[in-house]
């Protein structure tokens, strides 16, 4: 492992340094800067910068120090250093998706939720993410807190899963129906790639409700649950978002009004025990039902949906060499069921273990390791349908093995949860450790930027040239 | 969890329906429509409440509202929206009769600004409030009746206003706090810290400005600038019987709370988390201010099984070593005992107690046995009381009977909040009642002699001592649709009365206006047993 920093005996040092906004080159003033001396407790300092950008610390004692630097609308940086070093610290601006949404006569519409959603790498789907707002009284919104990738935005209406999971009803104008609509049409949605301060501006006009019914009966085993399940009706080529949601009553009868034409899932899950944000919240025994539906303009009726104990996951950890013999791991549903659970399971290497009561689907798998320092290599994507076994493979955290041909005075890696930062050494090399697989970007300059693949276990070796 | 309180006071009120003997036929209705006064909108969703019998409904989507098989008699009507302020009204309905009563509602307004910083910048994720100042039990309290959060740009909308009474905003940066931080030890090493600053960049709520919106108004530019302060750390331990223990805690400004007032209200509890096993704190990132520390543990049933406050106060430098030991469910023992001799006929009816706690939602399973009903005379028992402040109501008074004092440990506490930790060694809690009370009862008419309709009579205790005191003290009237108006019954003694065209609610600013017309009032002394009737001529509105 290369040592990130020069050691040098000093009695008293100081740490100087001056901050900007990545984009604009602009001062950051008001940062606050959390001072952590490697090897000492607690936090030896906390400065903020001046209206120069500027901080610094006399008088520290000598040894290696982090710094992690916060403001809002602004990522948090993380920076490696040593006593009496000079930093110069690139800050990234969160970007801002917004607009208004509007029905067909150009009226403001109110309470509808506006969602962003991410695309993983490669060819899957597309995850919810939590960046999700209400339209207020002129029907605007703002999703300010999203950090450099690409993202879609989609405005939810009616019936969806967030309205009735926050108030049990639908929350904008009946008239309107429910449904959802991707910017700027649902067939081919926009990507948005959003890099530090950006705003871009996505506008929703809502289409008047369709005049298409349909109803049907959850048959529950136990007639006093039948009340409460909830029925998702999810399109089968979008299913990242229910059409609607609706609750059935005490017979289990349910009815959705106004339902576009198209090929839908209808998710029924229960027995609900609350209402979160996200949806119902399923109690420990749950029941689910899985019927494929067709609308083409005419109203459907008598649909039966028998309900069972969905399916289960049986997972298998094989870890990579260097990599925990535990690891934790939690099922993330990529379709919109209207009800939420918690399915996870901690995994012991060698060890099956089963995870029962799964709602019938496609879930994300997410994967942590103790300290993180494994992360998962095989599938991320599972089908649950009936029972299956699932290998979870980890390998080590990636990382990021880097030579400069010039001075610089830092590199800056941008694409993880942090914005983090690293002094070459004297012979200009640099290293950054424990990342999680993926997408990354060095900085060591306004003109010098490099992207860069992570992959578990393996370094990525970097060359970077300065053009300073 | 406002959305509990609300049903916590409907159940409540429930409780007492059944009190009411259903007389017999013919009923009639009382019904109308509910707007939003100026552009005539309906207001949907409004509770309309009438009493006696607690019936209540809900207004449709064109605002009409209806209620029928009632009992001929009078009642009182009141319109709760949460876009609007209580507004009630007194109807005298009779036989058969089929009554229209519409309301007019103020219009709700908006407050709009800007968050910014020491240099001006925008402050994004600032919790700003709206704060109402209201009397209660015999103080004054700020509680917070309305929430919103800064967005990137340091914008905040504060939807909906009510309008025609007073306001603080204040902004607040809300961050988690850790049971140990990690702050530096050198005080002179911390960051400066937000301090609550209230609108116009005051530090207190004593120095904010008050904002009092029209009708429908949407008011704009009401930017706060953030002010700091140097930034404290509290230690201490907190413990169980046996020492020191895990337990959840909570700190937060004495005022503003979270609460109940006339304009609405919030639940919730002031920052906080969860101590190690050692029981130890080290709180940071503290401006100087008068706090209240709260710790609690929970059982298995998630029932809190001990629980206990105290205030701490910072001024200029670190408080260290603070012990706070949170003590277990209290019974107390209660009863309600005439003052002097007995009436001759025994009373059938029951009377209700209803607590509630002062500055937090109730915990899980802790209203159990908070609304016990009691026998007049009798004795009762309240089991589950922590050591904390509650508001004490009494429904169900008769009305042959009036309310002459309750004591607590021997303390009155008629118009102030129960201390449960208040008391030495064992207490009671004594409610006299005395049927030796008066009525005033009249008519509100115009100068020429006119009854005017819908109008409100205050009652005030000529004796009560302070503006608090006063706003606990007085007795409210709303007169019927011919100007008709009596009182329940009062403790002898001297008042001063005043009739308005719109009630006085309970802001300092009512209440202050109230106590200087002290000197316009009717005074009436009113003796053991009398009826005094007289009538009324609405004050001017000044």
């Amino acid at each position: 492992m290369l040592s990130l920093v020069a050691l040098t005996v000093v009695l008293a040092a100081a740490l100087d340094g001056r901050v900007v906004e990545d984009h604009s080159g602009n001062p950051v003033v008001s940062v606050e800067v959390r001072v952590l001396r490697n090897g000492a407790p607690g936090v030896v300092a906390e400065l903020e910068t001046d209206g120069d950008g500027h901080f610094g610390a006399q008088d520290l004692p000598a040894g290696d120090y982090r710094l992690e630097l916060s403001k809002s609308n602004y990522m948090r940086v993380t920076v490696e250093a040593h006593a009496d070093s000079v930093l110069q610290i690139r800050m990234l601006r969160y970007g801002v998706i917004s607009g208004q949404v509007t029905d067909e006569q150009g009226q403001p519409v109110r309470d509808a939720d506006v969602l962003a959603f991410t695309k993983p790498a490669g060819s899957g789907p597309l995850q919810a993410t939590d960046f999700a707002v209400r339209t207020d009284e002129q029907g605007e919104y703002r999703l300010h807190h999203l950090p450099p990738g690409e993202y879609v935005a989609a405005a939810s209406w009616g019936a969806s899963t967030r309205a009735v999971g926050a108030s049990g009803r639908a929350m904008t104008d009946a008239k309107l129906g429910s449904g959802f609509l991707f910017y700027p049409g649902n067939t081919r949605p926009q990507f948005f790639t959003v890099t530090s301060g950006d705003e871009h501006r996505a506008d929703f006009m809502l289409q008047p409700a369709a005049s298409v019914s349909l109803s049907g009966k959850v048959e529950a085993p136990a007639s006093g649950d039948a009340g409460r399940f909830w029925i998702a009706l999810t399109p089968v080529d979008q299913p990242a978002l229910a059409v609607a949601v609706t609750q059935a009553a005490a017979d289990g009868s349910f009815h959705f009004e106004s339902v576009p034409s198209g090929s839908y899932q209808l998710f029924a899950s229960g027995p609900i025990n609350m209402r979160i944000g996200k949806g119902g919240l399923l109690g420990d025994e749950p029941l689910y039902g899985l019927a494929r539906v067709d609308v083409a303009g005419e109203n459907v009726e008598g649909l039966s949906v028998a309900v069972d104990k969905g399916g289960s996951v049986t997972f298998l950890l094989r870890r990579g060499s260097l990599c925990p013999s535990t690891a934790s791991v939690r099922l993330v549903p990529l379709e919109d069921h209207g009800a939420a659970k918690d399915w996870s399971a901690e995994l012991t290497a060698g060890t099956p273990r089963t995870v029962n009561r799964i709602a019938p689907g496609r879930y994300q798998l997410e994967l942590k390791t103790p300290g993180n320092a494994c992360y998962l290599t095989s599938d991320p994507v599972v089908a649950v349908a009936g029972s299956s076994t699932v290998e979870i493979l980890t390998a080590p955290a990636g990382s990021i093995q880097g030579h400069l041909t010039a001075d610089a005075a830092a590199v800056t890696l941008y694409g993880g949860e942090d914005v983090r930062m690293a002094l070459p050494d004297a012979d200009h090399k640099f290293a950054f450790t424990g990342l999680r697989p993926g997408h990354y970007r060095l900085v060591t300059g306004p003109q010098n930027k490099i992207e860069v693949d992570v992959h578990a276990g393996a370094p990525t070796v970097v060359e970077l040239a300065n053009a300073q | 969890m406002h959305n509990n309180l609300v049903v916590i006071l409907l159940a409540a009120g429930a409780l007492y329906a059944q009190d009411v003997q259903t007389p017999p036929a013919p009923t009639g209705s009382i019904s109308g429509v509910v707007q939003f006064e100026g552009t005539g909108k309906p207001v949907e969703g409004g509770f309309v409440v009438i009493d006696p019998g607690n019936k209540n409904t809900k207004t449709d989507a064109q605002g009409k509202y209806a209620q029928h098989d009632l009992a001929p008699g009078t009642y009182r009507i009141r319109v709760d929206s949460m876009n609007a302020a209580s507004v009630s009204k007194a109807v005298s309905l009779l036989a058969g009769q089929d009554l229209t009563v519409d309301f007019h509602l103020p219009a709700p307004g908006s407050i709009t600004g800007r968050i910014v910083d020491e240099n001006k910048e925008p402050v994004p994720d600032i919790r700003v409030s709206l704060v109402a100042r209201e009397y209660q039990f015999g103080e004054l309290h700020y509680v917070y009746t309305g929430v919103t959060t800064s967005n990137d740009k340091g914008e905040y909308r504060l939807a909906p206003v009510a309008p025609g009474r007073g306001y603080l905003v204040v902004a607040e940066k809300r961050a988690p706090l850790h049971a140990i931080s990690d702050a530096p030890a050198d005080p002179r090493l911390r960051k400066r810290v937000p301090v609550p600053t209230y609108y116009d960049g005051a530090d207190s709520p004593e120095g904010g400005q008050v904002l009092v919106l029209r009708s429908g108004e949407q008011r704009e530019g009401v930017d706060i600038r953030m002010l700091r302060s140097p930034s404290y750390c509290l230690e201490g331990v907190l413990e169980g019987a046996n020492g020191p223990r895990q337990m959840y805690f909570a700190i937060g400004e004495r005022q503003p709370a979270f609460g109940m007032s006339g304009a609405g209200g919030t639940a919730g509890m002031p920052p906080g988390g969860r101590t190690g096993t050692d029981g130890k704190i080290r709180i940071c990132d503290l401006h100087p201010g008068d706090y209240e520390l709260t710790a609690f543990a929970l059982d298995g049933n998630e029932s809190v099984s001990v629980f206990g406050s105290t205030s701490v106060s910072i001024t200029d430098g670190d408080v260290g070593k603070v012990a706070l030991i949170p003590a277990p469910h209290l019974t107390v023992p209660g009863e309600v005992v005439w003052d002097g001799k007995a009436p001759d006929k025994p009373v059938q009816a029951k009377l209700g107690l209803w607590l509630m706690p002062v500055a937090r939602p109730f915990f899980k399973h802790e209203p159990d046995g908070l609304f016990p009903k009691t026998a007049i005379p009798g004795q009762f028992s309240l089991p589950n009381l922590l050591m904390d402040s509650y508001n004490l109501r009494l429904l169900g008074v008769p009305d042959d009977l009036y309310v002459k004092d309750i004591t607590y440990s021997g303390q009155s506490i008629l118009h102030k909040p129960l201390n449960v930790g208040s008391a030495i060694g064992k207490a009671t809690l004594r409610i006299v009642v005395a049927t030796d009370g008066g009525v005033v009862a009249g008519k509100v008419t115009d100068k020429d002699g006119n009854p005017i309709p819908d109008a409100s009579v205050t009652v005030m205790p000529a004796n009560a001592e302070s503006e608090a005191i006063l706003a606990a003290a007085l007795v409210s009237e709303p007169a019927d649709q011919n100007g008709a108006w009596s009182t329940k019954r009062l403790a002898p003694g001297k008042y001063y009365i005043v009739a308005s065209t719109a009630p006085f609610d309970m802001t300092p600013e009512s209440i202050g206006r109230l106590w200087q017309m002290h000197t316009k009032a009717q005074e009436v002394e009113l003796g053991p047993g009398a009826t005094v009737q007289m009538t009324l001529v609405p004050m001017p509105e000044d």
